[in-house]
């Protein structure tokens, strides 16, 4: 078509200033790439501190060459290095992507800033499944010792997103129907985690109470592997999403009359939500604000195209929860703070700055 | 661009036997709308509640309804919502939220919709086509400064231009517009009038909108459609069909329909009926 402006027809000064705004839509690509690119690096050095800090106190080479070597060291340093440090670290990046995703992709489907797997009942939700298998000693039959807990925790938690879905399909239910019952699901599960803690034994209640806590130490090899395994099958899913993501913040009724099959895209992001979110907070406990907050500080740095934001998101996540990890180590020295215990802490700070940030693109 | 010989059902758009229910509730009983003949600026009036913008949705697929819909000899009712939203477009009444994006890409993201992102698009640059159509929507609507703007920096009428704008840029055949001038200033009123009836002309599109300014449909558009209380009750030429009869009737209001100096009326309301 011709493009003719109100004024008149296309002048030439038209096409110049065309030109400018292509000029200026390829910086602002660029100035994203280079913000991911930030973050990325921002998190391979945090990883690296995570990984060189502790109360053991080996020094950088001692620390290579345990990583390059494992079987030329002391039991001890290899114990420390490769079942400790190492997963550690991988797993606050891997829990934090994952956490990061899937608050991105919530507060788009429930068009609500409050959306997250903490504030809607999944991590809750978890606890009440972790509180089944320590208090109780009920479990599914046919999993390893270690897997028990977290096991009971990704069912109860995957259950959590199911219910929310159930009740977004009700009749004359709206986004904020889903939202309310969310939060509704949060106060159930924290009162029938009181009851356990209430019924439970002296021990039971201990671990009950340091499972809620949210720790990187119950992190294993096999863990990580399933986690980043389950993340690389549906991130792409995630991200070929992206432009029906996008126009559904542009309202619900819009992005139906632009040919998104809305509930189809918000089923299939509640699904990657449910198995990515259960997965991490069954394996990690409560670290719920890392999924609040990630999305809104990806959407300050980065805009609400989800080809940045998605991506932006997790790696915010991942790295406010590799710094909280080291936090969690230097916080007091010798010993180390329960992770759930200190994201907060790091992430509010982090958060305000950039989100109290003035508003504008570029 | 007038509509003086009856357009062919083969060649608009027409919806029949249009029948929507929310619940219990009617708000459509069997209603047949169009033919809306294409290159003709179509208004669809009637008061609060009668079932405009039901209509609308049921013409575009967006509400269940048992409607056939045909566009150009085409049965847009047996099509995907894909397919037909790519032929007949329906802007909603709401304004495109404020969402903190740059109005090029709240254009950018309209075109893709059509089709799935890449796996890994954060690096690759959008369609060079859907780049080139969202510039050349806001330079029709004389908004090309806005393109770099946030969506959350901008007013409710500049948002309702950029959802014009994104309408535009799909290149539909049929255009829906619900309400488009609502947050529009007069200037803007009366320049997407503009816009929308040469648009329509050069294209040959079908557009259909609802309107609620009886002075821009009798002055600005070519066939008027008047619903009231779910049913059809005037369709034709503006000066025909809105009369004083037929305004105390829809919009029980006492009305007169004058001819200033120029020729062109005017609806002078003197108080409710």
């Amino acid at each position: 078509m011709t493009p003719p402006s109100p004024s008149g027809s296309a002048q030439p000064s038209d096409t110049a200033s065309l030109a400018q705004i292509r000029a200026a839509y390829q910086a602002l690509l660029v100035r994203r790439m280079s913000i991911l690119a930030v973050l990325g690096g921002a998190i391979m050095l945090s990883v690296l501190l995570d990984f060189s800090l502790g109360p053991a106190g080996l020094s950088p080479a001692q620390l290579l060459h345990t990583l390059l070597h494992p079987y030329t060291v002391p039991a001890s340093e290899r114990i420390i290095v490769w079942q400790i440090r190492l997963p550690y670290a991988l797993m606050a990046v891997c829990v934090g992507a994952a956490l990061g995703l899937s608050g991105a992709e919530m507060q788009t489907i429930l068009a609500n800033p409050l959306a997250s797997p903490f504030t809607l009942g999944v991590s809750a939700a978890a606890a009440f499944g972790a509180s089944l298998a320590l208090v109780l000693g009920l479990h599914f039959p046919g999993l390893p010792d270690t897997w028990l807990i977290a096991g009971n925790a990704f069912v109860c938690a995957i259950g959590s997103v199911f219910l929310l879905d159930l009740v977004g399909h009700l009749r004359n239910a709206r986004t904020s129907t889903v939202v309310l019952f969310g939060i509704a699901l949060v106060f159930t599960f924290q009162a029938l985690v009181s009851l356990m803690q209430f019924m439970a034994s002296e021990d039971a209640l201990q671990d009950l109470v340091f499972w809620t806590m949210g720790s990187l130490t119950r992190t294993t090899w096999p863990k990580i592997g399933l986690l980043a395994t389950l993340g690389a099958l549906i991130i792409p899913f995630s991200f070929r999403a992206a432009w029906s993501l996008t126009t559904l913040r542009m309202g619900e009724e819009r992005a139906a009359s632009l040919g998104v099959n809305v509930p189809r895209v918000r089923r299939a992001a509640l699904l990657r939500i449910s198995l990515l979110s259960a997965l991490a907070v069954s394996f990690v406990g409560i670290i719920g604000f890392v999924g609040l907050v990630a999305p809104h500080i990806a959407r300050r740095l980065l805009g609400e195209d989800h080809r940045f934001y998605l991506p932006g998101s997790m790696l915010a996540g991942a790295l406010i929860l590799s710094l909280s990890s080291v936090t969690a180590r230097m916080l007091i020295p010798g010993v180390i703070i329960p992770t759930g215990i200190v994201t907060a802490l790091v992430g509010i700070p982090f958060f305000l700055t950039i989100v109290l940030r003035q508003r504008g693109l570029s | 661009m007038t509509s003086e010989s009856a357009p062919s059902p083969q060649t608009g758009l027409i919806a029949t036997q249009v029948t929507v229910r929310y619940g219990r509730r009617t708000v459509l009983h069997d209603v047949t709308a169009g033919p809306f003949a294409p290159g003709a600026v179509c208004a669809l009036l009637g008061p609060n509640g009668s079932g405009k913008s039901t209509l609308m949705r049921a013409m575009a697929g967006l509400v269940p309804s048992s409607a056939r819909v045909m566009l150009k000899g085409a049965e847009l009712s047996r099509m995907n919502l894909t397919d037909r939203t790519k032929r007949c477009l329906y802007l909603p009444q709401a304004l495109p939220a404020a969402v903190h994006l740059p109005v090029l890409e709240a254009l950018i993201a309209a075109r893709q919709t059509a089709g799935p992102a890449r796996a890994f698009p954060a690096f690759g640059a959008p369609e060079e086509d859907a780049i080139q159509s969202a510039l050349e929507s806001l330079t029709l609507f004389g908004i090309p400064h806005l393109a770099m703007q946030a969506m959350d920096e901008l007013s409710g009428g500049q948002r309702q231009l950029v959802g014009l704008a994104q309408a535009l840029s799909r290149k539909p055949e049929a255009l829906l517009l619900d309400e488009p001038l609502s947050a529009l200033d007069l200037h803007h009123q009366f320049a997407v009038m503009d816009i929308l009836r040469r648009e329509t002309a050069a294209h040959q599109l079908v557009t259909v909108l609802v309107l609620h300014d009886l002075n821009i449909a009798l002055n600005m558009t070519d066939f008027v459609t008047v619903l009231h209380e779910g049913q059809m009750i005037a369709a034709g030429p503006p000066a025909a069909v809105l009369t004083p009869d037929l305004l105390r009737e829809a919009y029980r209001v006492r009305a007169r329909v004058e001819e200033g100096a120029d020729g062109r009326k005017f609806v002078s309301v003197d108080g409710i009926a």
